[in-house]
């Protein structure tokens, strides 16, 4: 098993230590981006099947992951729920199949975000920041409480009726952020740009995923959800 | 428009079932004229001879009776007369050989004296002869009878009847055989309507197959049914176009694949190109078109894949009440940096005092809209515009986009929304458009039952019309 690491003698040393785990099976798709990423000021690892990929992760707790689905040996999927169960480590997944990007997101697998194929490699880098940025973002107060669900704003957990469910950074901050504004009607734009610190257009459809699979842990009944509500062609409202 | 092409778009006069109960309808008059011609020239026969029966042997009657009364002086010939009117229920007339009437029955009417021009056949009888004429007032029978006596000179008798009740029943009969073949006519008509549906009916389901396909769903089954040669023709179709229905799904799988097998290598291309772009300098001319012409073959293909998966006939959009106002502005948010980059000005509709709703798939409508407006922004001139105008009617919404590009000819406003259609290729080419913008969008507002329209006045850009029902605003949330 070889292992690459790319790292760049010019690169910003306070983000040094901000590591991420890049996976694709296209050889030139790795060395290109992992010199860009490098170039933007991270330490890249890369791994070209799943099987290394879950290897390294192991070997070197990065901070963000890159991960293609289709990868040989075990696909992304398989990847992503491995390490969904010892971390929270932040993922980004990248796809060639557009038409499937429900259905992986819809899969509760815990990616934060998703870029399809091709793509700029300027909007990834741009994701990449606002999702590290959110990684390493405390919050002040301590807790906040609706209904039976209790919000600790210091531990980053959620408990519902003394019982801890685990919700991702991504689901933690759209939590919160509502949580904070109740009663008022976020429009899909509003939440893209204050809760994943996009200044640049998203899909829109990142939000709706999101805020489905956050209802899946925090409503009593996901089906008919009472707290996380859809104005209809306008938005989401936290109703206490 | 003529009258007949008129009734031609309400009752299919040339249909199947319209022609063969016309047809039946037909036979059953034409038989029915027929009989009863025949019914009525065998009743008038019958009954006519039956009648010249009865009065040849009232007239002989007459004529021994006038001969005995002759014989016998003291016998009064008018009371004779009046008896034989009354038995034979006719007019009895005593006539001179010559046609002078000499006694009449009817007095009142006397035709006493007068000379009565008989028809030639019965001016000379020699024997009782009955004859039927048709007079202006009925029918009527002459019957005569020579008189003859040794001591008189020769005389004969004439007696007339009435007999407009036979015309009178023949005419009642004609009525109730007309009546009746009416009826059998009607009986006919709909017995052709109903055998001629029995061979329409195959055949309709076929043509709604057939028709179904033409718009698209190619998934098409008809029930074999009716005679043998409809049962093949529907078995032959079926055949076909479950043929027709699987090479569809091919092509649109070839389609989806083949772009899905191009994005894993375009985005290497497109990675590489970035890093080079980045760390080669001096940075050169060629460098920039590659990364240009890169990313455009990228859109291409993502084109290609959304209009595989709208040409998917499974596809179900997800139809939920949006606020068209909100549908807009994230259309904006997403528009606006692309627009700034050319410094080209978006502006957004005015309030409306009721905001309408539509019930669509978000994310589609999103992407028609995007491409609307991505097509103004590319032929734009720098520092130009579009403006989106939304107007109401009671139950539709017309969104309008605008803008002050160079516009389209007449003659290729049609031509636009069909695949890889360019106005103008060169200019096309270098604007980085795929030609497939709007035909997705075309493809969209037909998936939402809308409508799409294209407009270029003189010395105005491109308008954009969309045009979708509109849905009273939801009153509860989820």
């Amino acid at each position: 098993m070889i292992l690459k690491t790319f790292s760049d003698d010019q690169s910003n040393p306070s983000e040094l230590s901000t590591h991420i785990l890049l996976v694709d099976d296209e050889y030139d798709l790795l060395r290109a981006l992992s010199a860009t990423l490098t170039r933007a000021g991270w330490q890249v690892t890369t791994a070209s099947d799943g099987q290394q990929a879950l290897h390294v992760f192991r070997r070197i707790s990065p901070n963000l992951i890159i991960l293609d689905l289709m990868l040989p040996v075990l696909d992304g999927w398989e990847v992503c729920r491995e390490v969904r169960k010892t971390s929270d480590v932040p993922i980004i997944m990248l796809t060639a199949r557009d038409d499937s990007v429900d259905k992986i997101l819809g899969l509760e697998l815990g990616a934060d975000d998703y870029v399809t194929k091709p793509f700029d490699s300027r909007e990834l880098i741009a994701r990449i920041r606002a999702i590290l940025r959110r990684a390493n973002r405390t919050y002040t107060g301590t807790t906040l409480r609706l209904a039976d669900i209790e919000i600790n704003l210091e531990s980053q957990t959620v408990s519902r009726d003394g019982k801890q469910t685990v919700l991702t950074p991504t689901e933690f901050d759209l939590l919160v952020h509502l949580a904070r504004h109740p009663g008022r009607v976020f429009s899909r734009e509003d939440l893209l740009e204050q809760v994943w610190g996009y200044d640049f257009p998203g899909d829109l459809r990142t939000v709706d995923v999101h805020v489905r699979r956050l209802r899946l842990k925090v409503e009593q009944d996901p089906a008919h959800p009472t707290l996380i509500r859809t104005r209809f062609g306008v938005g989401y409202v936290l109703v206490p | 428009m003529s009258w007949y092409h008129k009734l031609d778009r309400h009752i299919p006069t040339r249909s199947l079932r319209w022609q063969l109960g016309m047809s039946y309808a037909t036979l059953a008059l034409v038989v029915t004229a027929l009989l009863t011609g025949l019914a009525l020239r065998i009743g008038s026969n019958i009954s006519l001879a039956a009648e010249q029966r009865q009065a040849l042997v009232a007239v002989s009657g007459a004529a021994t009776a006038f001969r005995e009364a002759l014989a016998n002086p003291t016998a009064d010939l008018s009371q004779v007369a009046r008896q034989q009117s009354f038995a034979s229920n006719g007019r009895v007339l005593w006539l001179n050989d010559d046609g002078t009437v000499r006694l009449d029955a009817f007095a009142e009417a006397a035709l006493g004296g007068t000379k009565l021009d008989l028809p030639q056949e019965l001016a000379q009888p020699t024997e009782p002869i009955a004859r039927a004429y048709a007079a202006s007032s009925g029918w009527v029978i002459y019957a005569v009878a020579p008189v003859s006596t040794p001591f008189q000179p020769a005389s004969l008798v004439v007696l007339a009847q009435d007999i407009s009740h036979i015309q009178h029943d023949l005419a009642q009969l004609r009525a109730t055989l007309w009546l009746l073949g009416g009826l059998l006519a009607c009986g006919f008509a709909a017995l052709g309507f109903l055998y001629a549906r029995s061979v329409t009916r195959p055949l309709g389901q076929l043509t709604a197959a057939v028709q179904q396909m033409q718009a698209g769903n190619l998934a098409q089954k008809v029930v074999p049914e009716g005679s043998e040669e409809l049962r093949q023709l529907a078995t032959t179709f079926n055949t076909m176009a479950t043929n027709v229905a699987s090479l569809d799904e091919e092509r649109r799988a070839f389609v989806a694949n083949a772009a899905h097998e191009l994005r894993t290598p375009l985005a290497a291309l497109q990675a590489l190109a970035y890093e080079m772009q980045e760390n080669i300098a001096p940075q050169t001319s060629e460098l920039a078109a590659f990364v240009r012409q890169t990313e455009r073959l990228g859109r291409t293909v993502d084109n290609l894949l959304t209009l595989a998966r709208l040409d998917n006939p499974d596809i179900k959009p997800r139809m939920i009440p949006i606020r068209v106002r909100n549908l807009l502005a994230e259309v904006f948010w997403v528009m606006r940096p692309v627009a700034a980059k050319r410094s080209i000005e978006l502006i957004f509709p005015d309030e409306l005092e009721n905001e309408p709703w539509v019930l669509g798939d978000p994310d589609w409508l999103h992407l028609a809209l995007v491409n609307i407006l991505g097509n103004s922004v590319r032929y734009c001139a720098p520092h130009g515009g579009a403006r989106v105008g939304v107007i109401c009617t009671s139950n539709t919404v017309a969104i309008k986009v605008a803008d002050s590009g160079p516009g389209v000819p007449r003659e290729a406003l049609s031509e636009l929304g069909q695949r890889f259609y360019r106005v103008s290729s060169a200019r096309e080419h270098s604007s980085g458009g795929s030609g497939l913008g709007l035909a997705i969008v075309r493809e969209i507002v037909e998936l939402h039952s809308g409508q799409l329209a294209f407009a270029s006045p003189p010395g105005a850009g491109l308008i954009v019309t969309v045009t979708l029902a509109t849905v009273p605003e939801p009153e509860d949330e989820l």
